[in-house]
C-alpha cells in the first residue's frame, strides 16, 4: 500500500468511513456526526484529504437563492475511493460504512475480532 | 431583602436572561464563525469557510448549541486550517541610521546627510608606470623574483609591494569577532567621536554659557 501523503490519524479514519456511506450529499457537519467527531476536527481533515486529491467537494447547487449560505458537499474520488479502502484494510482489517451517528455509553458494543495471542 | 423580593426577582431575571441568551446566541454564533473565518489568513479560504460553516450553522438544532458549535469550530478548526505565517524576510539591507537625530533643540546633524555610516573609502591602487623596457620583474610568474624592476621611479619597488600575495591561511577566530569586524567596517569610531567641540556645545554660546532649559518651572 501507497504510504498517503498526510498524517493517518483514527480521526481521518472515521472520516474515510463516513465518506464511503451510500449518502451522496454529505457536508461537513453530517460527515462529523457519521464518523462521532467534532465538527471543527473533520474540517481540517477534509482540507487535507482535498490537498491529496483524495476527496472532491462542490457547493450546493440546489435552489441557489431560495437559501442563505450554500453547503459543501464532500465525495471520495475514484483515486481516494480505492486509496481509501485500502487504507482501512490496512490499519482496521475491515470497511465499515459509518451512516449514522455512533451507539455511545452503556450500550452494547460489539466484540473485537479475535486475532490471535500475538 | 425579603424572600418574596428574592423569588420575584429569581422568578423574572433568571428567565428573561435565558430567553435573551437564547435569541443571541445564533446571531453571536454567526459572528464567531465569521471572525473565525478571517483568521485563516487566505482570502479564498475565509470566503469559502465563511458560506460552508454559516450553512452548516442552520443545519444545528437549538439556538445555544449554535453557540457551541460555533466556537467549536473556531478553537479547533481555525488553528489547524489557517495559511502558516510567511518566513522573516532575511534579505540584507543597508545599515540605516538608528538613532533618532532631530530632536528639540533642532534638526539632527546634517553631516553626511543624517547618516552615521562612513561613506565606503575608494579601494584604489597607484597607477604602475607603463614599463618601457623589458626587465626580469615583469617577466615572472606573477611571483616576486627577486630583482626590482629598471622602471620604478624614485626607488619605489611596485613589484614587491604589489606581488601576488601568499594564500591566506583560514585562522580560526573568536566568536563574534566577525561581528566585531563587521561592526568596525560599518562604523569606525564614529559613534564614539564627538561631533562637536565643547565650546559649540548646544548649550554654549560664543560669549557667555547658557543654563540648560529647565524642564518643570
Amino acid at each position: 500500500m501507497d504510504i498517503p501523503p498526510f498524517r493517518v490519524t483514527a480521526a481521518t479514519l472515521d472520516v474515510l468511513e463516513a465518506l464511503l456511506g451510500p449518502d451522496d450529499q454529505l457536508y461537513g457537519l453530517k460527515i462529523a456526526e457519521n464518523a462521532g467527531r467534532k465538527t471543527g476536527s473533520v474540517y481540517p481533515i477534509l482540507a487535507r484529504l482535498e490537498d491529496a486529491g483524495w476527496v472532491v467537494s462542490a457547493w450546493e447547487q440546489d435552489e441557489p437563492s431560495a437559501r442563505g449560505p450554500r453547503r459543501r458537499f464532500y465525495r471520495l474520488s475514484p483515486d481516494g475511493l480505492g486509496a481509501a479502502r485500502a487504507l482501512l484494510l490496512h490499519h482496521r482489517g475491515a470497511v465499515r460504512q459509518r451512516t449514522g451517528s455512533p451507539v455511545r455509553g452503556l450500550a452494547p458494543r460489539p466484540t473485537p475480532q479475535w486475532r490471535g495471542w500475538s | 431583602m425579603s424572600p418574596a423580593v428574592v423569588f420575584v426577582l429569581v422568578a423574572l431575571l433568571v428567565p428573561m436572561a435565558v430567553a435573551e441568551s437564547g435569541e443571541v446566541s445564533p446571531w453571536l454564533a454567526k459572528r464567531v464563525l465569521v471572525w473565525a473565518a478571517r483568521r485563516l489568513r487566505s482570502a479564498e479560504k475565509t470566503e469559502r469557510y465563511t458560506e460552508e460553516w454559516l450553512a452548516d450553522l442552520e443545519q444545528v438544532p437549538g439556538k445555544i448549541t449554535k453557540l457551541g458549535w460555533a466556537l467549536g469550530v473556531a478553537f479547533l478548526g481555525v488553528v489547524r486550517l489557517r495559511e502558516p505565517k510567511s518566513a522573516l524576510d532575511w534579505t540584507p539591507r543597508p545599515v540605516v541610521n538608528p538613532f533618532a537625530t532631530d530632536s528639540l533643540f533642532g534638526p539632527g546633524a546634517p553631516e553626511s546627510g543624517g547618516r552615521l555610516v562612513p561613506a565606503p573609502r575608494a579601494q584604489t591602487r597607484p597607477a604602475l608606470p607603463r614599463p618601457t623596457a623589458i626587465s626580469p620583474g615583469c617577466l615572472g610568474d606573477g611571483g616576486y623574483v627577486g630583482e626590482p624592476a629598471q622602471f620604478e621611479p624614485g626607488g619605489v619597488s611596485y613589484s614587491r609591494r604589489f606581488r601576488q600575495d601568499p594564500p591566506v591561511v583560514p585562522v580560526p577566530r573568536e566568536p563574534g569577532a566577525r561581528f566585531f569586524q563587521r561592526y568596525y567596517d560599518n562604523w569606525g569610531d564614529s559613534v564614539h567621536r564627538r561631533r562637536y567641540s565643547y565650546e559649540e556645545d548646544a548649550f554654549t554660546t560664543s560669549d557667555q554659557k547658557a543654563a540648560p532649559p529647565v524642564i518643570g518651572l
